[in-house]
């Protein structure tokens, strides 16, 4: 009787502090993380703090978080400071729908031949799809311009349009891992019933894949929004930016020998507003996660 | 028409627009570069075919040649493993508290949300010699420091390339560490194995495909890196390979020289990629067998 009592006790002491030991490091990994989390969100902060500072106060020796007077004339200034902002905007929203629906449309197609129609050169060109991800940039980048130049397109937004065709092939690499979760069964039944290749990609498969496509079609936007790199190349004057490019504009502009650096901070807090929103909606919809474990063998 | 004909004609068909534009943004291009690099050609007049004299000039000729290179293999590698290690890192301890899993991650995965501009100009007024970060310092009493000069410019790239990265990582890493089994570390607990011990023999192997996968994307994107420091200067200290070649295409329009350059690089990655599947393939655990 004794030693079983003895026994319960002892599972009930080691119980407890093995809880308090997980509790115990718990803790500590609480606040790395915090510890951490704070210093990756300083930067972003101090943006959006220095964004309604005046100019007297952002350039002054003194530093303080928060200004003592709130100038959100910085927020009026990025509208006020160029006539094309809207036509940066127009043109940046005419790009990211363009792209987006080219892009989008093109990987479900690639991804769904792929995914389902398994013949002997699938496999091998599917490789060469992966491998098109490690040609480097500037490889291509100096003929495209070239060609595009001779063609007389360098300055319209066709160079930022028309290579989308192709997809993407990150996206058709995940697109074609959910598509193949899809059982054939269902697809068969379907083929028996009368309904074609088409009807059934658009009938049974493309519903099945909403938050594949959905997180592509939101990391595109968000991609095309950000994209300063591409429109550089070819986007040359004023009229033709997109916002990225006519920002980097305001960057160059100098007032008293100085970049206007508050209210090119406003004008960057605007620019990630729709990022970050796009993100949030994003993460609903990509909670669903994309892992690659057992997937990457392709 | 035999049923097995019909499927590799879907198959082409379903994949043509990928097909068109891998022939026409893709392997023309491609191999028009390869052409190109042999040539001299300013965009002017009709390309002038030199035989190796570009790639014979860059080795030769070139000035900041092997110190580009350097920077290229410092910055590639410096992000890396920062950021993977990092990566990981929190990844490990972001699984450890499911209760605030979202909020974490969400938290550092903000940086990576600001856009490309956005983050140049932040970090450009970060690190401005009369910038935020200088000015934290001379409140704090202590010395400014000079960010962008030619000592620090490469670790100041490297920090934001880092802090922009590391929620990239989270997110792909996240979804693999939750994927290691409770009941077998639980298994291991009982045994009395230390947490190193369950990291190295049960975590580590579980999640090796995801991290392999993000170490080649990471090389062939650190190998290619030219934006941050095309954006925040750095001179020397930074130039990076594909920024020279941008200077070179874009702004000086030698178009054969830039090309040679951008296929050095090419072959470059090409190399990197090989010799890495070639000794790290090896060690992934694919839990499907192979």
């Amino acid at each position: 009787m004794r030693t079983v009592i003895d026994m319960e006790n002892i599972r009930e002491k080691t119980f407890s502090s093995r809880k308090a030991r997980r509790l115990r490091k718990n803790i500590v990994f609480y606040i790395v993380l915090s510890v951490v989390g704070v210093f990756m969100l300083l930067p972003t902060f101090v943006m959006l703090t220095s964004s309604v500072k005046t100019y007297e106060e952002y350039y002054s020796l003194q530093f303080r978080f928060f200004s003592e007077v709130w100038a959100f004339d910085n927020y009026v200034r990025v509208f006020s400071s160029n006539d094309d902002l809207f036509r940066w905007l127009g043109n940046t929203l005419f790009l990211i729908l363009s792209n987006t629906v080219i892009c989008t449309v093109s990987t479900i197609f690639v991804a769904y031949g792929f995914a389902k129609f398994r013949c002997k050169v699938a496999d091998g060109v599917f490789m060469v799809l992966l491998c098109t991800m490690m040609i480097p940039w500037a490889v291509t980048m100096i003929p495209s311009y070239i060609i595009w130049a001779k063609l007389g397109l360098t300055n319209t937004f066709v160079p930022l349009v028309l290579p989308s065709i192709g997809g993407s092939a990150y996206y058709t690499f995940m697109f074609k891992q959910n598509m193949r979760g899809i059982p054939n069964e269902i697809t068969e039944a379907a083929e028996i019933d009368g309904a074609n290749s088409f009807v059934r990609l658009w009938t049974i498969i493309v519903p099945n894949c909403i938050p594949a496509i959905a997180t592509m079609v939101l990391f595109t936007a968000m991609g095309i929004w950000g994209d300063y790199l591409g429109p550089l190349i070819y986007l040359r004057t004023p009229e033709k930016f997109n916002i990225s490019l006519g920002l980097n504009m305001l960057r160059s502009q100098t007032t008293q020998g100085r970049q206007d650096t508050p209210m090119l901070l406003a004008a960057s807090v605007l620019m990630a507003i729709p990022s970050i929103a796009m993100y949030f909606v994003g993460t609903k919809v990509f909670a669903k996660g994309i892992s690659l474990q057992g997937g990457v063998k392709g | 028409m035999t049923k097995r004909k019909k499927t590799t004609l879907q198959f082409f068909a379903y994949i043509s627009p990928w097909m068109v534009g891998f022939l026409c943004f893709g392997l023309f291009p491609m191999l028009y570069s390869l052409y190109i690099s042999f040539c001299n050609y300013q965009m002017v007049g009709e390309p002038k075919w030199v035989g190796f004299q570009n790639y014979i000039d860059l080795f030769t000729k070139e000035l900041y040649f092997f110190k580009t290179f350097r920077n290229t293999f410092v910055f590639m590698g410096a992000t890396t493993i920062f950021g993977m290690s990092l990566g990981l890192l929190f990844s490990l301890l972001i699984n450890s508290v499911p209760k605030c899993r979202r909020f974490f991650q969400t938290l550092y995965y903000l940086p990576a949300v600001l856009p490309f501009i956005a983050g140049t100009m932040l970090w450009e007024s970060m690190y401005a010699k009369y910038g935020i970060l200088n000015s934290m310092l001379t409140t704090l009493g202590l010395d400014s420091i000079n960010f962008m000069g030619y000592q620090n410019a490469m670790k100041s790239l490297i920090v934001m390339a880092v802090w922009g990265g590391i929620g990239g990582k989270i997110t792909m890493f996240l979804p693999a560490v939750a994927s290691v089994p409770d009941d077998l570390l639980e298994s291991m607990d009982i045994d009395g194995a230390s947490a190193w011990t369950k990291f190295v023999h049960v975590t580590l192997p579980m999640i090796s495909p995801t991290i392999f996968y993000l170490l080649i994307m990471d090389i062939i994107g650190g190998l290619q890196a030219y934006g941050p420091m095309m954006m925040l200067g750095g001179g020397t200290a930074t130039m990076t390979a594909t920024l020279q070649i941008y200077n070179y295409a874009m702004v000086d329009h030698m178009m054969g020289y830039a090309s040679a350059y951008a296929w050095i690089v090419f072959l470059m990655v090409l190399v990197v990629t090989f010799v890495f599947f070639r000794f790290g393939g090896a060690k992934v655990y694919y839990a499907d067998g192979d």
